[in-house]
């Protein structure tokens, strides 16, 4: 089933295509994945929040940032014939950096007097966005076969 | 010729090192770990662009210097790995004596596990994709993806964060403030430990180069 889906978009449509499908599709599944674990997360343990905006913009970009390395690894993890615990192994040294960022980033919603907020933002985008950019410009070598 | 002689720079590193470079003002004569932690973290990031670059020209160049790529950037990430561990290993020497725990949870210490940790998955791509067609390109994305973050690790998040390490040789400020003879030391450490890694990566790349020759004759 798999294989023929994959056969059948490498006929019809472009890797660049399909990537950015892909993209896309990751990046709406987290974000309500996260619009569903956020409300929760503030109803059952009820952290003391004083910068609302800076949590939800948090976690949306963290969020996103999380689809874009992952769609990247999970094609070449599709690969390397269907090792998914590869997948694990591949994705989290990469994911770290922005767990990190995004964790101090939380952190700093629970202060009065938040300062790296806008910094944190701009790594997880400026991360995302290089990994997007090579990613796409990247991906035929992953999906074409030879 | 000129890379076999490399080794051979080290000796003078040690001596300077040891007996001309000052001591610094505070850290006493634990600071000439400096002169041999700096360049191994030096040579790790170096190791790692240079397989991402090799990796770079491996999926723009001809397919008939593809396998030669793949051996450069492969053992460049092994010497890599191996160059980073001894970082960790000379600077978390370095932290008991100055901090006074060998870990201490510093955004630098932190991210250049990180990194490690990145290319240690990058051996595993290697061994999963060892029977695939597609393995050698997809390890070259890999690790041009490695380098892509590499700049976060080693550049971006040190700085985001406070820190127990001093400022960057080069701060903020765009001065190097260090004694003469203690910066020139340093730069000689940083040359001849580039070299050896040259040398190493030369004798790496000729043992591959025998083996597959050798393998070509006995069929």
């Amino acid at each position: 089933m798999e294989r023929g889906t994959d056969a059948f978009l490498m006929l019809s449509s472009s890797a660049e295509t399909v990537y950015l499908s892909k993209l896309v599709f990751n990046c709406i599944y987290m974000l309500v994945l996260a619009a569903f674990i956020l409300p929760c997360f503030l109803f059952f343990l009820s952290p003391p929040v004083f910068d609302y905006p800076l949590l939800v913009g948090n976690v949306a970009a963290g969020g996103i940032a999380i689809a874009a390395v992952s769609t990247v690894l999970g094609a070449m993890v599709a690969r390397t014939g269907g090792k998914t615990a590869m997948f694990t192994v591949l994705s989290f040294p990469l994911i770290m950096p922005v767990l990190l960022v995004a964790i101090k980033l939380t952190e700093e919603t629970f202060l009065k007097t938040a300062t790296g907020g806008l910094k944190g933002i701009l790594f997880l985008l400026a991360f995302c966005g290089f990994i997007t950019a090579i990613s796409l410009l990247l991906f035929r070598y992953i999906w074409m076969r030879d | 010729m000129l890379l076999r002689l490399s080794p051979l720079l080290m000796v003078p590193t040690i001596v300077l090192a040891f007996l001309w470079a000052p001591p610094a003002r505070t850290l006493g004569e634990a600071s000439r770990i400096l002169y041999f932690h700096v360049p191994l973290a030096w040579i790790s990031v170096l190791a790692f662009c240079v397989s991402g670059i090799a990796s770079i020209t491996l999926l723009a160049g001809p397919k008939e210097r593809e396998q030669r790529l793949d051996t450069i950037a492969h053992n460049s990430a092994i010497i890599g790995i191996v160059f980073n561990l001894l970082a960790v290993i000379a600077g978390a020497f370095w932290a008991k004596i100055s901090w006074g725990m060998y870990w201490n949870w510093d955004p630098r210490q932190i991210t250049i596990v990180f990194l490690f940790s990145i290319y240690a998955a990058y051996l595993c791509l290697r061994i999963g994709t060892h029977a695939s067609n597609a393995g050698v390109k997809i390890n070259a994305v890999y690790l041009i993806l490695a380098m892509i973050v590499l700049p976060f690790l080693v550049f971006v998040l040190p700085r985001m964060y406070d820190s127990l390490h001093p400022d960057p040789l080069i701060n903020r400020a765009g001065k190097i403030e260090m004694d003469a003879r203690m910066l020139t030391t340093l730069v000689l450490s940083l040359v001849s430990h580039s070299m050896v890694y040259a040398y190493i990566l030369s004798m790496m790349n000729r043992i591959v180069r025998i083996e597959t020759n050798r393998r070509a004759d006995s069929l």
